[in-house]
C-alpha cells in the first residue's frame, strides 16, 4: 500500500471517528439549540493546497479555489461543493483542468458555538479537461469522486467565521487517484430565503 | 462409481420405476395446504425491499437478492444456488407471474427483461428453489413467484436507471493510448400506461435498455471480431401488453410481447458472442373457470419465435436459426380448497429452422396433480408424463417426472417441509440441443470444434429436500434447509477453454458427452425479520457441495460458484417516504471450471457491499434512488471472460400518475 493511499484511509477514517468522539457534545448542544432545517445558508470562498497525491505523477497540481454552500440538516450539515484547478503536465504532456461538483452531508457539533467541529463524506463528479484542440479524442472526460473531510472553525463575528479544513479525496480513474489537500479560509452565515427554505424542505 | 452404476441400473428397470411412481403417488395422497404454501421458502423480497433497491430491471433485481448468484462472462445470465444449474446445463426455472408460468430457461437478461414486469410493478418475489412440474408439459427447476401491484384506475408511470461504472481512464489515457473507457450502462426504461377496476386490469408496458461495452477484457474480441476498434452498443427494445379479468370464479390472464437484443451478444448454446440481434415474440394465457363448487376447469396456451441473425462483422459468422415452440394444455380440478385433484392434457410442438430447412417435433402430455389440506398438515403431488415424437428421425421418446410434498405446520408457527422428486427422460436443454444435432441440425458453424456425437442418454434424477422454520419472535424467523439430488445419464455439451482471452473470438473447444453422473448437496440456513416497523433484515447462508464420483465432466458442469455464501441485507422505508438498503455478503474463494491455463483464474473471497438511499418527492408522484454498488471498490470478474466490474453509482428516477 502507497503512503498515499495509506494517508487517504487514514484521513477517511479520521474524518468518520473525530465526530464520533464529540457525539455526546453535539447532541447535548443540538437538543438545546432547536435549529430549523436549512435555516440559514452557510458560504465560504477559500483556496485550497494540494500536498499529497497519487495516481496522477505526470503533473503537478496548481492550488485550488472552492467555492462551498452548507446549511443545516439533522445534526449537521448538507454541504454542496465546486472546486476549480489546474494542473501543470511535465514534458510534453498537455494541461489538465478540474472541475469538481459535490454533494454530501457531516456531522455538525455546536453549529452556533464559537467553536465547531464539522466532518462527513461527499461524492460528486470531476470533469476533466485536457489542452487539446477542440473535437480531439479524449479532449473531455469525467468521472466519479468521494472525499471525507474535516472541518474546524471558529467564530469571529454573528455571521462570519475562520475555518480549516482537510480533505482526502478519491478519484474513481483507473489507475485511481487520490489526494489530500488542506485550505483555510472564511464562512459567512445568512438566513435562507424562504422560497430556498421551502424547496429544500 | 460403482456405486452410481448400481442405481442406474436399478433405476432403469421399468417394474421398479413404476413401484416408486406408485409410492410417491400414496405419499402424497396420504399426507398434505396447497402446494405454494407447502413449498413456500425463506427466499424472496417484500414490496419494501424491492422499491428500496432502486432496480429498475429485473434481471438486476434477481442479482441483487438473497439466494441468487450472477453467472456466465456476460454478467447477466443468472442462477439460483442451491443446485448451482443454470443456462444449458439444467432445464432452468420457470417464472410465475400473479400464478401464471413464463418458461425462463436460463434466466439471461434477453428473456427477463422480456417479461411484461419490472421491479416496479412488484409487491413481492418468492424463490422457491427444487423440482416443480408446471403447466405446458414442462419440468422447472424452482420457481420464481413474482406477484404484481394491483391497479385501481388510470396509472401512468416510467422508470428511469443509469449505471455509471467508474474505472475510466481520464488523463491516464493521454499516457497510454490503449486505455479504454469502462462499460457505461443504462439508461434502462421502464414505462406503463395502465387500467384497473378491481376486476380487469389492462396494462401496456415497454421496457429499454442500452449498454456500451467498452471493458478492456473484452474491447480485444470486439477488436477482432470487428477488425476496428469498435465500442458495441447492445441495446434491447420490449414492448408488451397484458389483459387480465380477476373474479371469484374465473381468471383469465393474457399476455403478448416482442423483444429485440442486438450487439455483440453472448450466446448460450454457442458457447461464444458475437454481433447478432435476437428477436423474441411471445404470447401467453391462461383462463380458469370455477363451473361448480366441485369443479373448476382451465386452458393453458403459450407460444414464443425466437430468431437470431447476424449483424455485419469481419469473421465469419454462424447461420441464422429460428425456433418456433407452442404449446396448450386443458385441465380439470375436482374437489374442493381441502382436497383436490387435476387432471391435464396438452400437446406441445417445437420447430428449428436453419439454412431454410425445418427440423420439428411434437408430443402429447398428461398431467395429475393432487391436494390435500388438513389442519396442520398440507401434502401435495404431481406427475407429468409426455411423449415426444421427431418427425424428421422417425424416433420418439417417453419421459416422466413426479414431485411430492408434505409439509407439518404447528400452532405456534414452526413448520417442518419434505419435497421428494423424481425424473426419467430427456428434460435437460444441453440434451435438447444434443437431439437437436441428431435430427439434422448443423453446429458445426456455432462450435469450434465436434467430437462424434453418441446418442443422448436417458436422465435420471431423484431428489430430496428438508425444510424447516422457526419463528423466534413476532417478527423474527430462523429456517433451514437441505437438498440433495442424485443424477445419472446426464447429456452434457462439455466445453473447454484454452485460450487467453482478449486475442480474438471466445471460442471454446466443445465435446458432447452422455452418460454424467454424480451427486449435489446444498444446505442454507437463514434468519428473516420482516416487521411492518423498522428494518427488513435477510441472512442467508448457503453451502454447496458436489460428489462426483471421479467424473470430472459432471464435476465441471456443477462447479464454478463459490462453495460458501453468506448474504445478508436490510431494508426499510421510513415515514416521509425516505428509504434505504445496505446488502453485506462474503463468498469464498473459487475457480471457473471450463476454462484451462492461461484463461483459468482464481476468483478470490469476494467481499459484497452495497447501499442504496432514497427519497419520495413531490406527494409519493415521484422517486429518486442512488446507489452504490461494489463500495470495497474491488475489481470484480466474476467469469475469467467477463467484464471487470468496480465501484459504480446508479441513479434511478421514477414518475407515477394516478387517477381514480
Amino acid at each position: 500500500m502507497s503512503r498515499t493511499h495509506s494517508l487517504v484511509v487514514i484521513a477517511t477514517v479520521a474524518c468518520l471517528c473525530l465526530p464520533l468522539l464529540v457525539l455526546v457534545h453535539i447532541a447535548s448542544a443540538q437538543s438545546s439549540e432547536g435549529v430549523d432545517e436549512f435555516s440559514f445558508l452557510r458560504a465560504s470562498v477559500t483556496g485550497s493546497h494540494v500536498f499529497r497525491y497519487q495516481g496522477m505523477e505526470s503533473w503537478s497540481p496548481d492550488p485550488g479555489a472552492r467555492l462551498s454552500v452548507s446549511s443545516p440538516y439533522g445534526i449537521g450539515l448538507l454541504r454542496l461543493d465546486g472546486e476549480y484547478r489546474g494542473w501543470q503536465p511535465e514534458g510534453d504532456l498537455p494541461s489538465v483542468r478540474t472541475i469538481s461538483i459535490l454533494a454530501g452531508w457531516g456531522l455538525a457539533s455546536d453549529r452556533d458555538g464559537s467553536i465547531e467541529l464539522n466532518a462527513g463524506l461527499m461524492a460528486g463528479n470531476t470533469f476533466m479537461l485536457m489542452d487539446l484542440p477542440k473535437g480531439a479524442p479524449g479532449r473531455f472526460e469525467s468521472e466519479i469522486l468521494a472525499v471525507s473531510f474535516v472541518r474546524l472553525g471558529r467564530r469571529i463575528s454573528s455571521s462570519l467565521r475562520v475555518f480549516l479544513e482537510l480533505r482526502a479525496q478519491r478519484v474513481f480513474t483507473r489507475p485511481r487517484w487520490e489526494l489530500i489537500d488542506s485550505s483555510a479560509g472564511v464562512s459567512i452565515d445568512m438566513n435562507t430565503p424562504r422560497w430556498i427554505q421551502r424547496i429544500l424542505q | 462409481m460403482m456405486k452410481g452404476h448400481n442405481m442406474s441400473s436399478f433405476l432403469s428397470r421399468p417394474v421398479c420405476s413404476r413401484f416408486c411412481i406408485v409410492c410417491l403417488l400414496l405419499f402424497g395422497a396420504l399426507s398434505q395446504v396447497d402446494s405454494a404454501r407447502a413449498r413456500q421458502s425463506n427466499l424472496g423480497l417484500d414490496e419494501v425491499e424491492i422499491s428500496s433497491l432502486g432496480a429498475v430491471r429485473l434481471s438486476e433485481m434477481l442479482r441483487l437478492m438473497p439466494g441468487m448468484e450472477a453467472w456466465s462472462n456476460d454478467r447477466y445470465t443468472q442462477r439460483l444456488l442451491g443446485y448451482g444449474l443454470g443456462g444449458l446445463h439444467g432445464e432452468g426455472p420457470s417464472i410465475l407471474i400473479d400464478g401464471v408460468s413464463y418458461p425462463a430457461f436460463f434466466m439471461d437478461r434477453t428473456l427477463t427483461e422480456s417479461l411484461p414486469v419490472s421491479p416496479s410493478d412488484l409487491s413481492s418475489v418468492q424463490w422457491e428453489p427444487g423440482r416443480r412440474l408446471i403447466a405446458g408439459g414442462r419440468m422447472a427447476d424452482g420457481v420464481l413467484r413474482l406477484t404484481t401491484r394491483p391497479v385501481e384506475g388510470w396509472v401512468a408511470r416510467a422508470s428511469i436507471g443509469l449505471i455509471n461504472e467508474t474505472g475510466d481512464p481520464g488523463p491516464a489515457k493521454l499516457l497510454d493510448s490503449t486505455a479504454t473507457n469502462v462499460d457505461r450502462s443504462g439508461p434502462a426504461i421502464d414505462a406503463r400506461l395502465a387500467w384497473g377496476n378491481g376486476t380487469w386490469t389492462m396494462i401496456a408496458g415497454l421496457q429499454t435498455d442500452l449498454h456500451h461495452l467498452t471493458d478492456e477484457r473484452i474491447s480485444g474480441r470486439v477488436r477482432r471480431v470487428y477488425a476496428a476498434p469498435v465500442q458495441p452498443v447492445i441495446t434491447q427494445f420490449s414492448p408488451h401488453i397484458r389483459l387480465s379479468r380477476r373474479s371469484s370464479s374465473s381468471v383469465l390472464d393474457m399476455a403478448v410481447g416482442s423483444s429485440r437484443r442486438k450487439g455483440m451478444l453472448f450466446y448460450e448454446s454457442a458457447g461464444w458472442e458475437w454481433p447478432l440481434q435476437t428477436s423474441r415474440d411471445w404470447g401467453r394465457a391462461h383462463l380458469n373457470h370455477r363451473l361448480a363448487q366441485r369443479w373448476q376447469v382451465g386452458i393453458e396456451a403459450e407460444g414464443q419465435r425466437i430468431t437470431t441473425t447476424n449483424r455485419a462483422a469481419f469473421i465469419e459468422l454462424p447461420s441464422s436459426l429460428t425456433l418456433l415452440e407452442v404449446s396448450t394444455e386443458g385441465w380439470v380440478r375436482m374437489g374442493t380448497q381441502a382436497k383436490s385433484l387435476t387432471l391435464g392434457v396438452g400437446y406441445r410442438a417445437h420447430q428449428f429452422e436453419q439454412h431454410q430447412d425445418s427440423i420439428s417435433k411434437n408430443g402429447l402430455f398428461g398431467r395429475i396433480e393432487g391436494n390435500v389440506i388438513r389442519s396442520s398438515t398440507t401434502s401435495s403431488f404431481s406427475v407429468l408424463a409426455r411423449q415426444t415424437s421427431r418427425v424428421q428421425s422417425e424416433s420418439s421418446t417417453f419421459d416422466w417426472a413426479a414431485t411430492t410434498s408434505f409439509s407439518l405446520t404447528a400452532d405456534s408457527g414452526r413448520k417442518l417441509a419434505l419435497e421428494a422428486s423424481w425424473l426419467s427422460g430427456r428434460f435437460k436443454e444441453s440434451g435438447a440441443f444434443m437431439e437437436l444435432v441428431s435430427m439434422g441440425f448443423d453446429p458445426a458453424e456455432w462450435i469450434s470444434t465436434i467430437a462424434v456425437l453418441p446418442p443422448p442418454s436417458r436422465e435420471q434424477e431423484i431428489g430430496v429436500s428438508l425444510h424447516g422454520s422457526l419463528p423466534l419472535s413476532e417478527s423474527v424467523t430462523a429456517w433451514a434447509r437441505l437438498d440433495g439430488r442424485w443424477m445419472s445419464g446426464w447429456n452434457l455439451i462439455d466445453r473447454i477453454v484454452e485460450q487467453p482471452f482478449g486475442i480474438g473470438p471466445l471460442l471454446p473447444t466443445t465435446a458432447f458427452s452422455t452418460g454424467r453422473q454424480g451427486w449435489l448437496f446444498s444446505r442454507s440456513i437463514g434468519l428473516d425479520r420482516m416487521s411492518m416497523n423498522g428494518p427488513r433484515v435477510r441472512v442467508v447462508y448457503q453451502f454447496m457441495h458436489v460428489s462426483s464420483m471421479g467424473d470430472d465432466v459432471f464435476f465441471r458442469h456443477t462447479t464454478g460458484f463459490p462453495r460458501h455464501r453468506i448474504m445478508s441485507m436490510i431494508s426499510e422505508k421510513r415515514e416521509g417516504g425516505l428509504s434505504w438498503n445496505i446488502r453485506a455478503g462474503l463468498a469464498s474463494p473459487w475457480t471457473w471450471p471450463e476454462y484451462k491455463a492461461p484463461a483459468r483464474k482464481d476468483i478470490p473471497v469476494e467481499v459484497v457491499l452495497d447501499a442504496t438511499v432514497g427519497k419520495d418527492l413531490v406527494g409519493g408522484r415521484m422517486k429518486t434512488l442512488v446507489s452504490f454498488l461494489n463500495l470495497p471498490d474491488a475489481t470484480l470478474g466474476h467469469h475469467p471472460a467477463g467484464v471487470i466490474e468496480q465501484f459504480a453509482v446508479r441513479l434511478t428516477l421514477s414518475l407515477r400518475l394516478e387517477s381514480q
